[in-house]
């Protein structure tokens, strides 16, 4: 039967946004192999996910509300995943609960509440997700400093160990990629289809029967989940609790975010554009480490992101043929409104 | 004048039942009192002016809207939402092609189809049901995984019916749905609703299009002013008749004590042209458009919605552009052409539009600033603002004008639709303009404001401004206008001058009836 079979032509141009982001990690990873060879061993592989993995699982997270649009973009996950570090570090032990499952557990549930709380606010009382997520993320950044003035603590044996994991097979690779499986079926459902469809065009999604605001907040339960699993890899990473450093996430996951292809109109935004964006902004800071920039090495290395960002703008711009031409098509224009 | 309809309803139980319904959006009422209803397995039409209420009672039947007065029913219940309607079986193809950019063709065919969590078909079986429907539509095989913004309008628009379709309705309402198709997919179409009433569903079609009623329609309601007026069933349905009963209310209605009194009676000549467009085309297989508009003269640009009269005015004031011709404003004797928005400034014509959230006002800024906003430039010294000036023109327009404010400085929608209308108007009017072209610059405003644009356009013609008026009420055309341009498939279909402007003559001619006007000719 005709158009039954899936045209492979269709199959390449919607992998269209990921030759950015993929060209950026060749290159990054080229200078990684002149000028910092040890990434490419055992031990330097297990620190790269380590260092990695709660990056990857936060971009993957916010680029649900991107798709979920439009202009979805989520300000709170830095100071959210240090709410969450701090829970599991100094919280859940005195609750008692240790174990492995029950940490990963528990820091789901605070990060599904607090997004379905953010999902509620939007959806209902149609705000736009910029504002609600930044009133989260100062209202956080400020009670985290209130709950633990100074870093401290210590995170379970497990977790921390994870962190301190030298060899590629380990714990801290499966978490990301279960997680990346998960990610795949999510997208894979009904449900994800209709928070796409939501973000592309809402009011079409709407007339045509998808219900608007069980769908808004559903995406913000699937943007909780992988922000609680990047926060339990995050407390691996540093192996304690700190009030102030997470919060620095937002901006590497949002930058990670556009890296990566999404369109913050909504409705357009890969999960595998994600993590390449997300590894190549953890690339761009371990290539700078490899130079001596000494005490301005964290400096230089907000320098180079903002110009990669721009860069890889300007280029997925060339890239998707986006000329003024069609810049216009796209709606400057006033047509006639019915 | 329910006859009809009371009659008919005595033949079989209704499956729409619409018993008047109010609706209204501001100050506009689209549905005033409108009693509806068709059955199971007839195709009934709903015809009406633009603006008469069709889209809002067929929004009403989607569970878009909700009615402000009187019921809605369909197979006995009413739609409180558009996914309760949908899950009752109703399907709405809107007027305008409602696709998610982003989206491939499957997506698009099944947006809402799938509950929260589970699917009701399975993928394979929604690509073969999709396939095999869309090969039958279209006429040829669509590409599923194809992202929508790449199908032609034309498939665009079979997709939007696709997907009504594919949900096994029990009432299918297309609103204009054959706007956007070729002239070999209509044929397609009716063989499509066809197939529907025979199968027993109920298929209301809301069109401008008189072939289509008299080709395939078992029934035709038609609504005038936001009320039904009159139903017609079978060979009752004629051109003639569906006109008389369009215009009935026409002579009559509210809008009749708004009329202006008669024009001067400026003509256009070679001399005085002052727009001159010559073999403008709108799209690449329209005729072209030759028009003059001269000084002291209004020119009307009617039309049903949809058939190039809006893009023609925007044509000339650069905002959008043609096929192919040109377009000049002439100056003390010299030619300025018109080819961007900035060109027109340039060439004196001042475009001033009619929706005024969309193209007119700066919702959020004052009064003030809205009306300064054109004037800026123009008065500033040196590169910095002249606030005192700007200002000065400000006051001037606003008692010139009669423009009600309070204060400058509140923001534009603190004002009445009548007074945003009145600050576009001044800030266009304080660049002294040769030529005006306004955007159906009446919609939405009140009958007294309505009054007092005509006296200004009236006073400015003869002022010696050339001015070209686009309405979508024909009732206006009369009496204020020295000809009207009537268009019809892009093009321009019929150009009325003097006492040919009856709102019979034009009513006749946006449907493409040459008859009356040639009645009218030969009276003369």
């Amino acid at each position: 039967m005709p158009g039954t079979e899936r045209a492979p032509t269709y199959f390449l141009a919607r992998q269209r946004s990921l030759v950015t982001p993929l060209i950026l990690l060749c290159v990054l990873l080229v200078i990684s192999a002149w000028h910092g060879p040890h990434l490419f061993t055992s031990d330097g592989l297990a620190g790269a996910v380590i260092g990695a993995a709660p990056l990857v699982l936060a971009t993957l997270g916010i680029t649900v509300i991107a798709v979920a649009g439009p202009a979805g973009v989520d300000l709170s996950v830095g100071p959210v995943m240090t709410f969450i570090n701090i829970v599991i570090v100094l919280g859940l032990p005195l609750v008692g609960v240790s174990s492995p499952v029950l940490v990963f557990v528990a820091a789901i549930i605070v990060g599904v509440l607090l997004q379905v709380a953010m999902g509620t606010l939007i959806a209902c009382l149609r705000v736009s997700t910029v504002v609600v997520t930044l009133a989260v993320y100062l209202v956080l950044d400020g009670l985290n400093t209130v709950i633990l003035p100074e870093p401290g603590g210590t995170a379970p044996d497990w977790l921390a160990s994870w962190g301190a994991a030298s060899s590629i097979l380990s714990p801290i690779l499966y978490v990301p990629v279960a997680a990346f499986v998960l990610w795949t079926l999510i997208t894979a459902s009904t449900f994800f289809r209709n928070i796409r469809l939501m973000g592309a065009n809402d009011r079409t999604a709407f007339v045509s029967g998808v219900a608007l605001i069980p769908t808004r907040i559903g995406a913000h339960v699937i943007a909780g989940i992988f922000v609680g699993i990047a926060s339990v890899m995050y407390s691996g990473l540093i192996g304690s609790a700190d009030p102030t450093a997470g919060a620095s996430y937002t901006l590497s996951a949002v930058t990670a975010l556009v890296i990566g292809g999404a369109s913050l109109a909504g409705g357009r935004a890969k999960g595998l554009g994600s993590v390449i964006g997300a590894i190549d902004i953890w690339l761009i800071s371990y290539v700078l480490s490899t130079f001596n920039f000494g005490l301005n090495a964290s400096y230089w290395v907000e320098f180079a992101t903002g110009a990669v960002l721009v860069a890889a703008l300007f280029a997925g711009g060339i890239l998707s043929g986006l000329s003024p031409r069609a810049w216009r098509h796209q709606g400057g224009l006033a047509g006639p409104t019915p | 004048m329910n006859a009809a309809s009371a009659a008919s309803s005595s033949l079989g139980a209704n499956f729409v039942e619409v018993s008047s319904v109010s609706k209204s959006f501001g100050e506009t009422r689209a549905l005033r009192g409108c009693n509806f209803s068709a059955r199971a397995g007839e195709v009934h039409a709903v015809v009406g002016e633009n603006g008469s209420g069709k889209s809002t009672l067929a929004k009403l039947l989607a569970g878009v809207l909700y009615p402000d007065a009187g019921s809605v029913r369909v197979n006995g219940a009413s739609p409180a939402s558009p996914h309760a309607a949908r899950a009752r079986g109703i399907a709405v193809v809107f007027q305008e092609i409602l696709i998610a950019e982003g989206g491939s063709v499957l997506d698009n065919l099944y947006i809402g189809d799938d509950g929260l969590f589970s699917a009701r078909r399975s993928q394979r079986q929604k690509r073969a049901e999709a396939a095999a429907l869309l090969d039958r539509l279209v006429g040829g095989p669509v590409a599923l995984d194809a992202p929508v913004e790449d199908l032609s309008l034309n498939t665009r628009q079979w997709v939007v019916i696709a997907r009504a379709l594919l949900g096994k309705p029990s009432l299918v309402v297309f609103d204009e749905a054959t706007a956007a198709l070729d002239h070999s997919s209509v044929e397609r179409f009716f063989e499509v609703v066809r197939e529907l009433r025979a199968s027993g569903v109920c298929v209301l079609i809301v069109t401008h299009r008189i072939h289509e009623l008299t080709a395939i329609c078992d029934r035709a309601t038609v609504l005038s002013d936001g009320a039904d007026v009159g139903t017609l069933a079978g060979g009752e349905i004629t051109e003639a008749r569906l006109l008389e009963l369009m215009r009935g209310e026409a002579g009559s209605g509210p809008a009749g004590g708004a009329v202006p009194e008669r024009p001067a009676g400026a003509s256009c000549s070679a001399a005085n042209a002052a727009l001159v467009v010559s073999k403008l085309r709108l799209a690449p297989d329209a005729p072209p458009i030759d028009l003059a508009v001269g000084q002291g003269e209004i020119v009307g640009l009617a039309g049903l919605e949809g058939h190039g009269q809006v893009e023609f005015i925007q044509a000339v004031s650069g905002i959008k552009r043609g096929v192919g011709g040109s377009i000049h404003v002439r100056r003390e004797g010299r030619l300025h052409a018109i080819d961007s928005a900035l060109s027109a400034d340039r060439a004196n014509l001042a475009y001033i539009p009619g929706d005024r959230k969309a193209e007119g006002t700066f919702p959020n800024l004052s009064v003030f600033e809205n009306f300064g906003i054109a004037c800026y430039r123009r008065s500033a010294r040196a590169g910095f603002v002249d606030r005192r000036r700007v200002m000065r023109m400000f006051r001037d327009q606003v008692e010139r004008l009669s423009i009600r404010i309070g204060s400058a400085a509140a923001p534009i929608h603190s004002l009445s639709g009548g007074n945003q209308q009145k600050i576009v108007v001044g800030r266009a009017l304080a660049a002294s303009p040769l030529v005006l072209a306004l955007n159906d610059p009446t919609r939405g405003v009140d009958i007294g404001a309505k009054r007092d644009l005509y006296a200004l356009l009236r006073r400015l013609a003869e002022n010696g401004k050339a001015i070209l008026f686009l309405s979508n009420e024909i009732e206006e055309f009369v009496g204020l206008c020295d000809r009207v341009a009537v268009f019809r498939l892009q093009s321009a279909f019929a150009v009325l001058a003097g006492e040919e402007i009856t709102a019979d003559s034009v009513l006749a001619a946006m449907f493409g009836y040459a008859g009356a006007l040639e009645r009218e000719r030969a009276r003369h």
